[in-house]
């Protein structure tokens, strides 16, 4: 009982960290949110192996660990101190109106999720709900934000988010598909931070 | 008969005790902050002392007073002295329990926080007019995260008075203790976000450093002393005095959703209030320690925290309507 309360507050502190990100302008914190986040992600997989004794779900664990808490991170620091900015400037909509429309976005997929839980396909209603509101602000992080970093830290937030309401509907991926999935977004995050590298270099005056 | 007659004494005891420790609790944060910067620091109970030289001197109004300056540090005063009333610190049955409606709470606040500023725009200065402003735009700020946290601890346990909804989540989280049984009044996500929700309230409220610095009287970072900047003698003791019992009224709430232990009989009323002085002093220690950390913030950037506050009250809602 008191396992399912704690990987409640695990859960939540995934949409807390992702309604900051929303909240700040500032590129580092940002990064540093999604490397929290992917933490409490990580803890939460820990939960259900133990819970549940599964080989593939530790194996999920360390490598959410390796890629998503360390890895990932690093390299988007790396590219940050080679492109020295530190402030999202450009923004469709200001801050405070983007946080409470990251609450009505709550609200909705809060709705929805009541909806599809009746269909009887997720077994953790809550997880559910909580993974479709990160998986819309996420998508919002990516459209109101100009520059490419918050943009890459949305697409993150929106992979974090799959990865959550992946676990609420079955008991864990096979290790070899999480594996595959993972090294995709290593190999994005790559190309991105190159692109940005690039752009830089090309188009700034 | 003689039930009620010790909930009515224990209860004006409680009140009598909260109230005299409020002075303390303020000292505390003043002393620690000045510890950290590597000051010698006030005496702990200096702000006792600056209450009783304030009501010995002489009062001066502005002629352009009228009788609201005369009435309002009262109001004040009271308003905050019934919320303590209403509220079970350490003893489940507090005087005003009855009567302690959550939303009754919220906006007794909100009646306090109007006088304050009819008193600074009543002395006819101009910085009255700013400061009523600007303490106006952070209560209506902070006001929609404060009646959502009510309204979602309400709903949380199906009660309306404050005094049972605490009571309430102290009897789940005892039984779940001693059972192991799950229970619907046990979460930990839901008193968590809304302890973060209030933190980030109380702070804006009671003028606080990321928000507010109370010890300057610089005309551009003022909030809240620039509503009290013509009070003099007794009324700017009785204001020194109410901004002591808010930050206590709002420290108590949050000792309340950190750890709700209220005794229930008279036996139990020392150990409750050991653990609610320790409490207070762990949050006064944490506020301290805030206010150390942080810089002042750009005002502009204050709706940003505090729409914060305002989507993790929103949150906490939703997930205690989920629990139907």
């Amino acid at each position: 009982m008191i396992m399912e309360k704690i990987a409640e507050l695990f859960i939540i502190l995934i949409l807390v960290s992702v309604v900051l990100n929303v909240s700040s302008p500032f590129i580092k914190f940002a990064i540093k949110l999604y490397s929290f986040q992917s933490l409490m992600l990580a803890f939460y997989i820990l939960m259900g192996a133990v819970h549940f004794n599964s080989i593939n779900l530790y194996g999920s664990f360390a490598i959410t660990i390796i890629f998503k808490v360390i890895l990932i991170p690093y390299f988007l620091f790396k590219t940050l101190k080679k492109v020295k900015m530190d402030k999202e400037i450009n923004m469709y909509i200001g801050i405070p109106e983007a946080v409470v429309f990251a609450g009505s976005l709550t609200l909705l997929s809060n709705l929805i999720a009541q909806k599809i839980i009746k269909t009887g396909i997720t077994f953790g209603s809550f997880v559910f709900t909580i993974s479709l509101a990160t998986f819309l602000i996420g998508a919002m992080l990516m459209i109101t934000r100009k520059t490419l970093f918050s943009q890459i830290i949305g697409f993150l937030t929106i992979d974090n988010a799959i990865f959550l309401a992946a676990n609420s509907i079955t008991h864990g991926m096979p290790l070899l598909v999480e594996l595959g999935v993972l090294f995709d977004l290593f190999v994005s995050i790559l190309i991105l931070s190159l692109l940005i590298l690039n752009l830089r270099r090309n188009v700034a005056s | 008969m003689n039930f009620n007659a010790q909930h009515l004494i224990i209860g004006l005891i409680q009140f009598i005790i909260i109230v005299m420790l409020a002075p303390f609790f303020a000292g505390f944060i003043h002393k620690l902050k000045q510890r950290a910067r590597g000051q010698k620091g006030i005496n702990i109970f200096q702000f006792y002392i600056n209450f009783n030289k304030l009501l010995k001197k002489e009062l001066v109004l502005s002629k352009d007073a009228t009788f609201i300056s005369n009435i309002a540090p009262y109001i004040v005063f009271v308003t905050y002295l019934i919320i303590l009333l209403m509220l079970p610190a350490f003893y489940r049955y507090s005087l005003l329990g009855i009567s302690s409606d959550v939303i009754l709470i919220a906006y007794s606040l909100a009646l306090a926080t109007f006088f304050m500023t009819l008193y600074a725009m009543d002395h006819g200065s101009a910085f009255g007019g700013l400061g009523a402003s600007r303490e106006w735009f952070l209560t209506v700020l902070s006001e929609p995260s404060l009646i959502f946290i009510f309204i979602s601890l309400a709903i949380f346990t199906k009660q309306g008075r404050i005094t049972d909804i605490f009571y309430v989540i102290q009897k789940g989280a005892e039984n779940a203790f001693l059972t192991g049984a799950g229970s619907s009044t046990v979460s930990v996500a839901i008193p968590f976000l809304l302890f973060i929700s209030l933190f980030i309230v109380s702070i804006s409220e009671n003028a606080r450093i990321p928000i507010d610095n109370p010890e300057t009287h610089l005309e551009l970072t003022m909030f809240h002393e620039a509503n009290i900047l013509e009070a003099s003698g007794k009324h700017l003791g009785l204001y020194e005095y109410g901004s002591y019992l808010k930050l206590t009224v709002f420290l108590t709430i949050m000792s309340l959703i950190l750890f709700p232990y209220m005794a229930v009989n008279i036996y139990q009323i020392p150990l409750a209030f050991i653990i609610y002085v320790l409490k207070m002093i762990i949050l006064c220690i944490f506020i301290a320690g805030v206010e150390i950390v942080n810089p002042k913030m750009r005002v502009f950037r204050v709706p940003n925290i505090l729409s914060v506050s305002f989507i993790l009250s929103l949150i906490a809602m939703i997930l205690s309507i989920r629990r139907f």
